[in-house]
């Protein structure tokens, strides 16, 4: 009992010192990225005829209510030349007609390219006017399934993929496109920060006004996505072993996407799956490349409220990232695959799949142990203080370095409040975290689903509400 | 086990206080940026808004932060505007110093000073910076090189430089691709024969690949010739050569892309710029041989048909043999091709 | 003769509203497009001069709301834009833009323009 003791304990403190290094690479490239990047500089690329085309791909389920101010505010980006897809996944609330209403939609014939295999296409529409916009009507397949056909028909050799109630700021294709304008032979992939939306004011399709949310539910939320965003994503991109680009708002080369086999659609963890997949080939081809995250552009997104939905959410996120895990797990402790394979596919292996059971267990353990008199009062408070502690300097050390790269909490009550939730969170919001998680693997278990990697099934029909793949640590 | 539990909360406990202390600092230094930038800007907005509208007074800056502030503000609106106001703006940032202060910092040790002044006189552009700028080609930090070199191709300084624009491009290729790429454009606006030695074999094939495609963009016909001797060789180069001949509608180089786009030991990609070319160039003898591709890769057969579409009405009959034929995939397109 | 010009960099703005005053307009000024609807719905100027690109709201949206509002259907618009892509200026025509200006500007072109805009809507 003791002996399992120690090994939570080590566990704790390998969480801590692993997540230092991390923060510390974080830190390094954030400041790399402010003393590199020229405002005025990029405003120049990106007015030359050298700037990257871009086709921003927006998959939409019953998206009715929201689709035609996305895509006018896609339309209205700051950006010299995209053009957006919007692929329609046999929506029954009249998400066709609506957009066809909407901008006079008639109906062209296309051919579907044959790149990426997918659901059938039933027909494709563009607008009468000039404006760069194709949309899409196809058979239910699910969001993957829907980013394939995008690819397929996409014009630009760059593909932004975002969710349909995602929110971007007006300079974050700008900025998100950057990287590929600086290297545009290595750069792969790009992704940005995705902030929640709720408690902002959203009006027209955009977000007027930036507000913490009052929800309490919402607010742990924003630490989380502090810590991902500014703690383990930048990081781990400096590493070069970036393993997500959230599905919410990223950038991809589209050859190599087409190359690498498209989007899997039999896992819900479809947007990590894809970049792991993307380091896999370029690794095995011997290809040098990059990719990139980017702490600057913004993506908005509503998150869950209720714990309900917030439960669902984290279930889905948890199996996303076990199915990930066993389909490249040759990838695992592999020095081919460097520090995707050494670092970050086993740290992610560790803390975020183990993580939950072992912390949740050593919690068991030590009350089994002080009631069977193993250990006293003291030994007990301080296991518990340690616990309470372990996870803070990860997230004080990201709202840190939030705060010094952006400066967005103008008020002092702003960062008070996100301080004590960052404080608070520690007590019982990340151990129910690590509890709906567990459900999550239990669910995976159950299905039965651990060779569903292997053959290729279809994935569930209902593709979740806007959720980028935020990972903790 | 106490002992261990005891040292580590400790630590713990001491490095969330230190970063809560961080926070806190960065917090307070992030507020005091705040209400300096505050307090000078809006009348270093002012000054220099008048100062444009032709009011004689010139706008002054005391301490260093009124100076910065000043100087940032200046510099924003320089990128937005053009014409006469521009000069003027110009040439006050000239008179406050601004610019021999950033020819000076060009020379600074440290390398993020070196940097910004490079920015500084990129934005300002002035004439006056030539030899500093010179100077400064070789530093030995990458982006001070290429944001110089660019802002001499761009402010079209002695021809003396060009060579040395042309040696900082090749240098610095693989480290700054994106901002060698902003070189090469500059000079190709501003002397376009120089872009020949860097579109030429010796130049390493990155730079090549980029000559290539902004000789194209830009429509460089005499460039015409070097790019149709590209053809020949490695795919990349061959298809941004393709292209840009595309781009420039060279019709004296039809009969070479022919070659290139009917040859099956050739890439796809630079067939497929070979097409397209043939149909920017609006080559009507090329009809055949783009039908002939109707029943090749997906890739090729897209450009085909895109070619056609540009070639007139021996183009459009094609297209409507193809539409009427038994192929599934070329009578699709051609059909989608055909409609209005 | 009342202008609203609407710009998110003080600067240009400041620029833009100090040579138009010069040239004996009345100006009124936004920082950001939610502002722009407002004082162009509350103010009614003879003139609209627009940033396409500004916090909140941006050019089109804000075209797009004035030429929804009766009151205001018939106001003619310059926008500033850094983008001079062929579907952005068809898609400023079609929501009734009079006039494109392109970004790097000279306020002195803006300012025939803005008199040339203006010249038309004379009774």
């Amino acid at each position: 009992m003791i002996l399992y003791i120690w090994f939570v304990l080590g566990f704790f403190i390998a969480f801590v010192i692993v997540h230092t290094a991390v923060l510390l690479f974080a830190a390094v490239e954030l400041r790399r990225y402010a003393l590199r990047s020229n405002a005025s500089n990029m405003r120049r690329t990106l007015r030359s005829p050298l700037a990257p085309l871009i086709s921003v791909l927006v998959p939409a389920f019953n998206e009715a209510s929201g689709i035609a101010d996305t895509v006018r505010s896609l339309l209205a980006l700051d950006y010299p030349e995209l053009e957006v897809v919007v692929i329609n996944d046999g929506s029954t609330d009249g998400t066709i007609e609506h957009l066809a209403e909407v901008f006079e939609l008639h109906q062209v014939l296309r051919p579907t390219p044959p790149f990426l295999s997918h659901r059938p296409v039933r027909a494709v529409y563009a607008p009468r006017s000039q404006l760069r916009l194709l949309v899409i009507d196809k058979e239910n397949g699910g969001k993957a399934d829907s980013l394939n056909v995008g690819i397929n028909f996409a014009s630009y050799p760059l593909i932004c993929t975002i969710d349909a109630d995602s929110i971007l700021e007006q300079d974050a294709l700008a900025k998100a496109a950057a990287p590929f304008a600086e290297d545009p032979v290595r750069t792969v992939a790009t992704g940005g920060m995705v902030r929640l939306a709720n408690g902002c004011r959203v009006e027209r399709g955009r977000v007027m006004d930036a507000h913490l949310p009052r929800s309490r539910f919402a607010m742990f939320q924003v630490v989380e996505y502090i810590r991902a965003f500014f703690g383990t994503r930048t990081g781990w991109s400096a590493m070069g072993a970036l393993l997500i680009v959230s599905g919410a708002f990223g950038l991809f080369r589209r050859d190599i996407v087409i190359a690498a086999g498209g989007y899997r659609t039999d896992t819900v963890g479809e947007d990590a799956e894809l970049v792991i997949r993307l380091h896999r080939t370029c690794l095995e081809a011997g290809r040098p490349y990059r990719i990139v995250y980017v702490a600057d552009p913004v993506c908005w997104t509503e998150g869950p409220e209720e714990a309900k939905f917030l439960r669902r959410q984290r279930r889905r996120w948890h199996r996303g990232c076990l199915e990930v895990l066993i389909a490249h797990r040759r990838m695992l402790f592999n020095p081919r695959y460097r520090a995707v394979g050494l670092l970050a596919l086993p740290s992610l292996l560790v803390f975020e799949v183990l993580g939950p059971l072992i912390e949740l267990s050593g919690y068991a353990m030590c009350v089994v142990a002080l009631l069977a008199g193993t250990i006293n009062w003291s030994i007990f408070f301080l296991f518990l203080a340690l616990a309470l502690l372990y996870g803070l300097v990860l997230t004080l050390g990201s709202i840190a370095l939030e705060d010094a790269a952006s400066g967005r909490f103008p008020a002092w009550d702003d960062l008070g409040r996100v301080l004590l939730f960052a404080l608070a969170e520690n007590v019982g919001y990340r151990q129910l975290m690590h509890l709906w998680r567990l459900e999550g693997f239990w669910q995976l278990i159950r299905k039965g689903e651990w060779g569903a990697m292997e053959r290729k099934g279809l994935s569930d029909p209902v593709p979740s509400p806007a959720a980028s793949q935020v990972k903790r640590g | 086990m106490k002992a261990v539990l005891e040292a580590a909360v400790t630590l713990l406990t001491v490095l969330v206080a230190v970063l809560m202390a961080v926070i806190i600092a960065i917090r307070i230094g992030i507020r005091r940026r705040y209400r300096l930038e505050r307090r000078y800007r809006p009348g270093a907005e002012l000054g220099i808004a008048e100062y444009l509208a032709g009011l004689p007074r010139v706008p002054e800056a005391g301490g260093r932060s009124e100076r910065a502030v000043l100087l940032a503000v200046a510099l924003e609106a320089l990128g937005d505007l053009r014409g006469s106001e521009r000069e003027r703006l110009a040439e006050l940032i000239d008179r406050l110093g601004y610019t021999a202060e950033a020819m000076a910092g060009l020379r600074a040790r440290r390398r993020a000073r070196r940097r910004q002044s490079a920015a500084i006189l990129a934005a300002v552009a002035s004439a006056s910076a030539t030899h500093a700028l010179t100077a400064a080609l070789d530093d030995t930090d990458p982006i001070v090189r290429t944001a110089c070199a660019r802002t001499l191709a761009e402010v079209g300084g002695a021809d003396a430089a060009t060579a040395a624009i042309i040696a900082v491009a090749k240098r610095d290729i693989r480290a700054v691709p994106g901002a060698v790429a902003a070189v090469v454009l500059a000079l190709g606006i501003a002397q376009p024969s120089a872009l020949a030695p860097l579109i030429g074999a010796d130049a390493p094939p990155e730079v090549r690949s980029i000559a290539i495609e902004v000789a194209g963009r830009l429509r460089l016909s005499e460039h015409a010739k070097l790019l149709r001797a590209c053809l020949r060789e490695q795919d990349e180069i061959a298809a941004g050569a393709a292209s840009g001949l595309g781009m420039i509608g060279d019709v004296r180089s039809v009969d070479a892309l022919m070659d290139l786009a009917g040859d099956d030991r050739r890439a796809l990609p630079a067939r497929a710029a070979a097409v397209a070319a043939l149909g920017s160039i609006g080559a009507a003898p090329a009809v055949p041989l783009l039908e002939s591709l109707l029943g090749a890769d997906w890739p090729l057969m897209a450009a085909a048909v895109r070619a056609l579409c540009r070639l007139g009405d021996p183009g459009t009959a094609a297209l409507r043999s193809a539409a009427a034929s038994s192929r599934p995939e070329a009578s699709a397109m051609a059909e989608a091709a055909l409609e209005p | 003769m009342k202008i609203l010009i609407a710009e998110d960099s003080p600067t240009v703005r400041r620029v833009v509203a100090a040579r138009l005053a010069a040239d004996g307009y009345a100006v009124i000024e936004a920082a950001d497009g939610e502002e722009a609807l407002a004082l162009a719905q509350s103010e009614q100027p003879d003139l609209l001069i627009l940033d396409k690109v500004m916090p909140k709201l941006d050019g089109f949206e804000v075209v797009r709301a004035l030429r929804e509002d009766p009151r205001t259907r018939a106001m003619p618009i310059v926008m500033l834009t850094d983008r001079t892509g062929e579907d952005d200026v068809l898609g400023g025509l079609q929501l009734g833009v009079e006039e494109y200006m392109p970004k790097p500007f000279s306020p002195h072109e803006l300012s025939a323009r803005v008199r040339r805009a203006l010249g038309r809507v004379s009774p």
